[in-house]
């Protein structure tokens, strides 16, 4: 019985993962008077869901523009029509834009409230241009940068370490109970019977 | 919105870390309490402030706007790593948590797995080795300046994975490098209380070396800040210069101060330094004898403040019962007159999404409340007034075999006539189960309805016994006097179990639908909503009221199969790979209608192939067993049962989040129909709890469900085959369950249709 307790007890220790987030600086583009610079989450973007975020700031005072209309469009490596999707966990096929045109970017829904962002889908690896579209204040500002995706790797990969819990907590199961009874007889070697105890 | 207002509301609430953190407030919350009434001198408020203080500290450093701006500012991350590394620690220390988080645990768990695991000599090895000062030390260090160093650094800004590692080890690292210091409770000290202030002053050293070079280095360190975007007027190494102001001058404050005040008890003759561990005698016999022999010390949710006298009163039950009556009519009402897609409507949303959802919420999370809470019984229990209800159930209806077959055809027609999108035919079957409910029940004596026909009440029954809390017998001795047995008799006042369940000899939720009327009845008030052991009878197949051996009830083991695999059947029709290949199948058999196709696919999951794995494993079985085995499928099947609830749960779950808000367009239209609230257009495709960590939840709840179906299997094999060859008796059972567990897990893989969703 204790093996298997401590089975679940592995089990739910080791699920346990501190999370931190940040989206990394994927290109800088100045325009027009206004600094564009794009991040996203993960860091090194791969063929799937990728946070797009977009920070939008004054270039001569760095501070942030927050009244923009900010739109993306990714067009495919060597101007090819976007393949079948990548994987993506299914519950967030309703969340992120499946389309690849004119993505609205806005503020709601990101972790830093400067930048504009969205959650997209790409379908796959390779080389894709970016263009930026920035409205303010009657002037449109189109910029564009590349983005290096990394292809797929297989979905199951990023959740070993869930897969990883079961023989864990089975290995647990087999071992600690071998290693009680191991102290036990190693604890009656070196102690001493005292004769009488009731 | 101003720039300060954004930066200031750049706050992100990350489910994993802040339930995790909650979670633990609310372990050591139970624990403190009871050791507080334990050793009211040693755990004072201020432990609990600490402790909750360390934890909200945490929270602020990965949820606050610290985390959305640490990747552009290095100052703001290292405000991030200070508070990880010395403040959370310290305040989480300060509290002396272990006993409490291990008092605060459910009493079976720290009983049955963490005290085993803790007194292992290896686990004390372990414990002595981490928390040498020499260790705890190192660690720290090695953590502080490992991180710092550009390679790793780089690596956590463009990897979160590689980000929450480094925070998991601050944290860790803070945790150690504290625990010498403060010596928490009831730990004792390895070395003299003075050598903590060389221990700290040394740590400032290469806290000090570590803040000066950063302050004063010319060049960026970091090449990501040098090429992210300035905020404001600061340079990438001004920006850097102040981290490292950060890091030496509050920095060096966190470990001055404590030297200063350990250097000053020392200093002072009359405060004995180095006592901060009392004996801990008498504790531990105090927890074992504080209990009236016999009694159970489990928690018992009526003996909670508030929630056990609400739930205790048949008043508060049919509050709540009318709130779910009004909800059914709302879900006729607008089922029958309202538009007739699914999403739209509240008869394609709240049974089918919401409610499903939140039953098996609440299943795993307190017991069958959704049965407390049923509309239907409500509406029997006033038709009551006028019908006889004086006739016996025929006796050939006395089993689950009805309720398993409307079980099968709810499964079937759920797909076939795709129920979630036809709100007028889910108001009539509503509508046809107030009807059923009062028929049967309102001719025939007892709850006739929900333990033989209801397929609702069968699930709930079948789910219920992996929750953690059950209707059961608070001491065993008080019912073994009682005479009257009024829990299922009942009195004058109060009648007892509908469903034939005597409490003394109930073993788990089976048949129990936490109507709680024998709570009300039993004279003694014995009978309470205790915390057991999930899925603890499980595998030993004992005897329980009412309904016996499940071994001996083909009906309910065959209720069984069909929960189990209905689970997959349910979740695999949902998943397009599943779809499409229900789809070609179809075609290829020369268009069969969709209903007929759905027939076969149902008849297929549900009968054909539990009926040749079980055959298979149960030839096995017998092949290598040394004994003869009565029929290994009826003994082996229920063993299988937690992989379905798990593959329920997170279906289900899904669908949940996925749908959260759907209602609120919904109540728009409604409003707007009965010319409540002026015409516009509803926003259909509102916002959702999803989450792409949800699915990380999925795994999880199939690997416990893996766990718990193993558990359950072994110990089945070890019933019937005592001895050594158990194990070989139970293996193609338990190569089954790992290949259903494979099986749940590609189907929470796949993309899902997402039903009671408009497109956006």
């Amino acid at each position: 019985m204790n093996r298997w307790h401590f089975s679940v007890l592995l089990t739910i220790a080791l699920a346990g993962r501190a999370l931190a987030d940040g989206g990394a600086l994927q290109f800088s583009r100045v325009s027009q008077g206004i600094q564009v610079s794009v991040f996203t989450s993960p860091g090194v973007p791969a063929a799937g869901l990728v946070e797009l975020n977009v920070l939008v700031q004054n270039a001569s005072t760095h501070s942030a523009v927050l009244d923009a209309d900010v739109a993306a469009t990714l067009v495919p490596p060597n101007g090819n029509r976007p393949g079948s999707s990548a994987w993506a966990p299914p519950i967030c096929a309703a969340a992120s834009s499946p389309d690849l045109q004119d993505i609205q970017l806005n503020r709601s829904g990101v972790q830093n409230l400067l930048c504009y962002g969205a959650t997209i889908q790409i379908p796959h690896g390779g080389n894709w241009k970016l263009a930026l579209r920035v409205a303010r204040a009657g002037q449109v500002d189109l910029i564009e940068g590349e983005l290096r995706v990394a292809d797929q790797v297989a979905p199951w990969t990023s959740y070993w370490h869930l897969f990883l819990l079961p023989i864990v907590a089975v290995a647990g199961f087999v071992v600690v109970p071998r290693r009680q009874q191991r102290d036990t007889l190693v604890g009656n070697k070196v102690r001493p019977r005292s004769g009488g105890s009731s | 919105m101003e720039v300060s207002n954004a930066v200031l509301e750049s706050w992100t609430i990350r489910p994993e870390p802040t339930f995790l953190l909650a979670v633990a407030g609310v372990i050591y919350w139970r624990g403190w309490l009871s050791l507080r009434r334990l050793t009211p001198a040693r755990f004072g408020g201020w432990q609990l402030v600490s402790f909750l203080g360390g934890l909200l500290t945490a929270f602020v450093a990965i949820s606050s706007p610290i985390d959305a701006f640490g990747n552009l500012l290095l100052s703001v991350h290292m405000v991030q790593h200070l508070l990880l590394m010395m403040i959370a620690p310290a305040l989480i220390q300060l509290g002396a948590p272990y006993l409490p988080l291990l008092s605060g645990l459910p009493r079976w768990f720290t009983r049955d797995i963490a005290g085993p695991v803790l007194q292992t000599g290896a686990a004390k090895r372990l414990g002595g080795f981490f928390t040498h000062p020499v260790v705890c030390w190192l660690a720290y260090v090695g953590a502080t300046l490992g991180w710092h160093v550009p390679f790793f650094y780089e690596l956590t800004l463009h990897s979160s994975r590689w980000h929450e590692l480094e925070h998991a080890c601050f944290l860790g690292a803070g945790l150690l490098f504290w625990f010498p210091i403060i010596q928490p409770w009831p730990s004792r000290s390895k070395w003299p209380r003075w050598a903590s202030i060389p221990y700290l002053l040394l740590a400032d050293v290469q806290n000090t070396a570590l803040a000066a070079f950063l302050s004063f280095y010319d060049q960026v360190l970091y090449p990501s800040y040098g090429q992210v975007p300035r905020l404001g007027s600061l340079g990438a190494v001004a920006d850097q210069n102040l981290a490292g102001s950060i890091m030496w001058v509050p920095g060096s404050l966190v470990f001055l101060l404590p030297a200063g005040v350990i250097a000053f008890q020392f200093l002072t003759p009359k405060r004995p330094v180095g006592q901060t561990s009392a004996p801990s005698r008498g504790l531990a016999p105090r927890f074992t004898a504080t209990h009236p022999a016999g009694r159970s010390r489990a928690m018992d949710l009526l003996r909670l403040p508030y929630l056990g006298p609400a739930l205790r009163s048949l008043a508060f039950r049919r509050s709540v019962q009318t709130c779910m009556l009004c909800l059914a009519a709302l879900i006729i009402v607008d089922g029958l007159r309202g538009p007739q897609t699914g999403a739209t409507n509240l008869a394609g949303v709240l049974p089918w999404v919401h409610w499903r959802g939140l039953t098996v919420l609440a299943l795993l999370v307190m017991g069958n409340f959704f049965c407390y809470a049923c509309p239907f019984t409500w509406v029997r229990d006033l038709g009551r007034r006028w019908l006889p209800a004086n006739r016996s159930w025929p006796k050939a209806l006395r089993s689950k075999w009805l309720a398993a077959t409307l079980v099968g055809l709810y499964l079937w027609a759920y797909e076939a006539f795709s129920l979630w999108n036809s709100p007028c035919v889910t108001a009539w079957i509503v509508v046809g189960y107030f009807g059923g409910a009062l028929l049967v029940d309102g001719f025939f004596r007892g709850a006739s309805f929900c333990k033989y026909v209801c397929p609702i009440g069968q699930f709930h029954f079948f789910q219920s016994w992996f929750s953690p809390f059950e209707v059961k017998v608070r001491t065993p001795e008080v019912c073994r006097s009682c005479v009257t047995h009024d829990c299922i008799r009942g009195n004058a006042d109060q009648r007892g179990c509908e469903l034939s369940l005597f409490q003394p000899r109930k073993q788990s939720n089976q048949d129990c639908t936490f109507c709680l009327d024998c709570v009300r009845a039993c004279p003694h008030d014995n009978v309470g909503v205790l915390a057991v052991k999930p899925a603890a009878g499980l595998g030993f197949d004992l005897p329980t009221s009412s309904v016996g051996r499940l071994s001996n009830r083909t009906d309910l083991l065959a209720l069984t199969v069909l929960l189990t695999f209905g689970a997959y059947a349910a979740a695999a029709g949902m998943v397009v790979p599943v779809a499409v290949w229900i789809k070609r199948t179809q075609l290829q058999l020369g268009f069969l209608p969709y209903p007929v196709a759905c027939a076969f696919f149902y008849l297929l999951i549900l009968i054909v192939v539990p009926a040749l794995l079980s055959a298979l494993c149960g030839w096995l079985s017998r092949r290598v067993s040394p004994v003869s085995l009565p029929p290994p499928w009826r003994h082996f099947i229920p063993g299988l049962a937690p992989l379905g609830a798990g593959l329920w749960i997170a279906h289900f779950t899904f669908h949940l989040f996925a749908g959260s808000h759907t209602p609120v367009p919904i109540l728009q239209r409604l409003l707007m129909d009965l010319h409540w609230l002026p015409a516009s257009l509803p926003l259909w495709a509102p916002r959702s709890w999803a989450f792409p960590e949800l699915l990380d939840g999925e795994i999880l709840v199939m690997d416990v469900a893996l766990l718990l179906s193993l558990l359950a299997l072994w110990r089945t094999a070890r019933r019937l085959v005592p001895g050594g060859k158990a194990l070989r008796v139970g293996l193609p059972w338990i190569m089954l369950a790992v290949l259903m567990y494979l099986a749940g897990v590609w189907i929470v893989f796949q993309p899902m249709q997402m039903r009671g969703i408009m497109a956006p």
